[in-house]
């Protein structure tokens, strides 16, 4: 055996031992890579949004189109064309913004409930134990309106108010109703409106409803429990179905951690939509004509290729507004939403942003879950004083001139032990 | 190798991972220091792996830092943990002390039994240690006394706190009230909860005042009493209007006012606070019931059920929440020890790997190193061996010469001219003639390869009687021969060969013989 043969045996020899010790180098990494890789969940980074100015509203991109369903023309707003987010004052929607400062009473003291605002009143809703309180515009209180119990005009929860100041009426519907508790305007109980002599066992667990007096009838959306008849109808006084939209499609399982949304916006319609908090489902913004009876889509959402997420409807009077939000668990069986971002889409041109929305009347920050501080025509916000103090002692110096001096005066009118203050804005039309 | 390897590897995960001891250890290390990690060290503790020793640590640390805890568990369990604790650590050691006090408070917060708490106290008397746990302590014979019924004892022991300054005066003020409550001194007690309640911040306020009214009503002096009222409608902020005017309800009950006494409980029902609520919805309902109005009443008293209902579903989810919350916690806890123990297996594993290629790259120069070394003695090898070769070569060569030589040798000999050159013994003169002269070039040009002519070639300057000298001393003649053939001496034809070899430029270090062969 020669030098050369010799030479390429030792060599093949040292190959083999390099690679087994290679193989065992690549594993030890391998492991150690795997055990150090970490575990997180599915993060997505969402890309920066672009911010544009308020003056950019024209410039917007169209992001919806129309479609024609049973010569129904309806909305349908694809997700996928919305890049942007635009920052808008409050004052983009509302004018007349005030302060209003409840009456200190002992007996008119408010909690947290929603706030119904008319011409001429306030309504604040139940909270806890404390019932509806009516109020005047300036504060003045009225009385409370019905009491919490299960008597004649007594309610334990308040799902839908209504205050018709030509009939000199407030309606109340309770969850789980039969009827709608019907009282005037010092507050005094006066009778009910059954929501219906058709069917023995149709309640509305929770529902949308408006009264029109003067064409004595009314219309009611439900939240569609999927063993109940119908989810709306139009019906007279007496409680005697003039019209009735079945079922169909939009059941629900019988869950109370739905819900059923309302802008009462139409002046001859109902408008509503369902939010599914288990079901992930695409839905659509109706409108139920007091006249026809019918109930027509007018606005969708087009998720493409992306996940169906939490979305809730809002309508405006030129707009339609989104919100999109993710669910988080917070115990066992309890749920909340968080991280909500809502989009608006131009009925007219289809033009539509992301946006957020800045209180520029009070201290400029941030409003959160916008759409749902707005309703029959008014922005609302039901604020205790303290909290009210401490948003304009941070709030003013992010504020114009004349402002500041508004509200520095108001600084100094308020007292820790007020009742809550009710800030109203008068939604723009057109807007 | 490999075994080594994963031998290491597993010996450095175990050194990552920490005991229970160690937890336990920055338990104590951390008491009193640093709370939210003291409680992070005491959740990490694996209590189904407990020794024996480290379950006693264990559970006094758990009893200390949770009264929840300690109150979950039973009478023996506390008695047989601080029998065991008792006999570990001899009086004079904090422990000893602090399980003393663990069982006294056990006894006073679940067992109420007062003669024990009475009996326990007294022993830990003269073993205290901080200012708060001489505040407990009075606290604790404050209260086994109070509840014996030894008032006069029990006031003694606010007195003395009082004066050593270990309770706040609030509280004292407090307590002195309860007992003349207890006396039946009324006038006293009212005085006493008026200097708390001046001292007070906290929402025992209307707890008091409903105390002072209902005192002051119960001595019937309706005008002090009315006038208290007042005053304290002045004092409340918005927080107390629901306590207000439940005690306004009562104010006007104990007045036998049933009328206003509704409409200050319906406003109290109405003002946000449940708990208030339903106190008032309950009133309502016993108004309600004197009247007789059995529908009113069954409403009043099923509203006080919803609320109360509600206010335990509310505290439900609170803490069902704060449970999930603690789980989440405890998971997020168990993530983050499981990242950590990622983090040190990647950071091992990169050392490793990192080891592994130094290793690797001192294997491969090392490896490289012996590569070369043995190329070396390989070609050193060879070279040797072609060295050996070319030796053989060369020897076979001599030999070839040597036997070429010989053969010449012989060849010449067998010459006739070659006879008259060799003369070795005669030293008689040698006659060549020119034919002999010609056969000696003949011979050697055959024989050695046309040697004249090179020779002339090389050394033009040479003539033919050099030529023929350079021709003898080719095939070797011996001195006598050229002496005898050129009649000269032998150091004559020595100096001949000299002057020739000065002539064709030979160096010192070679004879001519030496030259001449080469050619």
């Amino acid at each position: 055996m020669d030098a050369e043969e010799q030479e390429n045996i030792y060599r093949k020899k040292q190959k083999m031992n390099m690679k087994q010790a290679g193989w065992v180098v690549m594993a030890i990494a391998l492991a150690a890579c795997s055990g150090g890789k970490q575990s997180h969940g599915d993060e997505r980074k969402q890309k920066e949004a672009k911010f544009i100015t308020y003056s950019m509203v024209d410039e917007l991109p169209v992001v919806a189109h129309s479609v024609e369903v049973d010569g129904q023309e309806v909305t349908v707003c694809e997700l996928g064309l919305l890049k942007d987010t635009l920052d808008l004052p409050l004052s983009y929607w509302v004018e007349d913004f005030e302060v209003v400062k409840l009456d200190t009473r002992d007996e008119a003291l408010v909690g947290q409930g929603s706030v119904l605002v008319s011409d001429n009143y306030i309504l604040v809703g139940r909270s806890g134990n404390v019932p509806c309180k009516l109020f005047r515009r300036d504060g003045s209180y009225v009385g409370n309106v019905g009491s919490i119990g299960q008597g004649p005009g007594e309610y334990t929860m308040v799902y839908d108010m209504q205050i018709d100041e030509q009939a000199e009426r407030i309606y109340l519907l309770p969850w789980n109703a039969k009827s709608i508790l019907v009282y005037n305007l010092r507050g005094e109980y006066l009778s009910d409106i059954p929501l219906n002599k058709k069917y023995e066992k149709l309640i509305v667990p929770k529902g949308k409803f408006k009264v029109d007096a003067a064409k004595n009838r009314m219309a009611v959306i439900l939240l569609p429990f999927n063993y109940l008849p119908v989810v709306a109808w139009v019906q007279d006084m007496e409680g005697n179905f003039l019209h009735e939209v079945p079922m169909n499609h939009l059941g629900v399982k019988p869950d109370f951690s739905n819900e059923i949304y309302s802008s009462k916006t139409p002046s001859d319609a109902l408008d509503a939509s369902l939010f599914t908090f288990f079901e992930l489902r695409k839905d659509t913004l109706y409108h139920l004509n007091m006249e026809s009876g019918k109930l027509l889509p007018k606005f969708t959402l087009d998720f493409g290729q992306r996940d169906i997420t939490l979305h809730d409807y809002h309508e405006f009077p030129g707009h339609y507004v989104v919100g999109l939000t993710n669910p988080v668990q917070v115990g066992d069986n309890t749920y909340q939403t968080e991280g909500e971002s809502f989009f608006m889409v131009d009925k007219e041109t289809r033009k539509g942003t992301f946006f957020r929305v800045n209180n520029d009347y009070l201290d400029n920050a941030p409003i959160q879950y916008m759409p749902f501080q707005f309703s029959n025509g008014y922005y609302t916000l039901n604020i205790e004083p303290a909290i009210l103090m401490e948003r304009l002692e941070k709030g003013l110096n992010k504020l114009d001139a004349d402002r500041q001096e508004q509200m520095k005066s108001l600084l100094g009118t308020i007292g820790e032990n007020d009742n809550n203050y009710i800030l109203i804005g008068k939604l723009k039309r057109g807007l | 190798m490999r075994k080594l390897l994963y031998l290491f590897l597993v010996c450095m995960l175990l050194m990552g991972c920490r005991g229970n001891r160690y937890y336990l250890d920055k338990v104590e290390a951390l008491w009193g220091v640093d709370y939210d990690s003291m409680q992070y060290y005491l959740l990490s503790v694996d209590s189904a792996s407990l020794t024996s020793d480290e379950s006693i640590d264990y559970q006094y640390f758990r009893m200390m830092a949770s009264n929840n805890y300690l109150m979950s568990l039973g009478k023996q369990q506390v008695d047989s943990f601080v029998s065991i604790m008792k006999r570990r650590y001899p009086i004079g050691h904090e422990r000893a002390f602090r399980c003393r006090q663990i069982e006294l408070h056990y006894y006073y917060n679940k067992l109420s039994e007062w003669q024990k708490v009475d009996s326990l106290a007294h022993d830990l008397k003269h073993y205290l240690l901080t200012r708060s746990d001489s505040s407990k302590w009075y606290n604790y014979k404050l209260h086994a006394k109070k509840m014996m019924g030894e008032i006069d004892s029990a006031f003694h022991y606010i007195e003395a706190a009082m004066q050593l300054h270990l309770w706040e005066l609030r509280y004292a003020y407090e307590q002195q009230a309860i007992l003349h409550h207890m006396n039946g001194q009324a006038d006293s007690a009212i005085v006493c909860y008026l200097q708390s309640m001046e001292l007070d911040t906290t929402q025992n306020l209307f707890y008091l005042n409903r105390l002072v009214l209902n005192m002051l009503v119960d001595v019937k002096d309706v005008r002090k009493a009315t006038e208290y009222l007042m005053e304290v409608r002045q004092r409340m902020n918005r927080s107390d209007v629901p306590y207000y005017h439940l005690v306004k309800g009562d104010y006007w009950s104990a007045m036998h006012e049933p009328d206003s006494a509704m409409k200050s409980y319906r406003i109290a029902t109405e003002t946000g606070n449940d708990y208030i609520a339903s106190l008032a919805y309950e009133r309502m309902g016993g108004i309600t019931k004197t009247r007789h109005s059995d529908g009113e009443t069954f409403r009043m008293y099923h509203n006080a059920q919803r609320v109360w209902n509600d206010i335990f579903f509310s505290l439900n989810n609170e803490k069902k929440t704060h449970d999930f919350e603690a789980l989440k916690i405890r998971n997020q806890l168990n993530e983050l020890k499981v990242e950590r123990q990622n983090h040190i297996i990647l950071i091992l594993g990169l050392t490793l790997f990192v080891l592994v290629l130094i290793s690797g790259f001192v294997f491969y120069y090392i490896h490289q190193r012996r590569v070369n070394e043995r190329k070396r003695l390989i070609q050193e090898n060879v070279v040797l061996k072609q060295q050996e070769e070319l030796s053989l070569l060369r020897e076979r060569e001599a030999l070839m010469r040597e036997k070429d030589a010989r053969m010449r040798e012989e060849l010449f000999k067998r010459m006739h001219v070659f006879e008259k050159l060799s003369t070795s013994e005669k030293e008689q003169p040698i006659r060549l003639s020119e034919s002999d002269w010609a056969e000696i070039r003949l011979m050697l040009d055959s024989g050695y390869a046309d040697f004249t002519r090179k020779l002339k070639k090389a050394f033009p300057d040479l003539t033919d009687k050099e030529i023929n000298f350079c021709c003898l001393v080719r095939i070797h003649v011996s001195l006598q021969s050229l002496s005898d053939i050129y009649c000269i001496s032998k150091n004559s034809v020595s100096r001949r060969k000299l002057r020739l070899k000065e002539k064709m430029g030979i160096g010192e270090d070679t004879t001519l013989d030496d030259f001449l062969n080469l050619i």
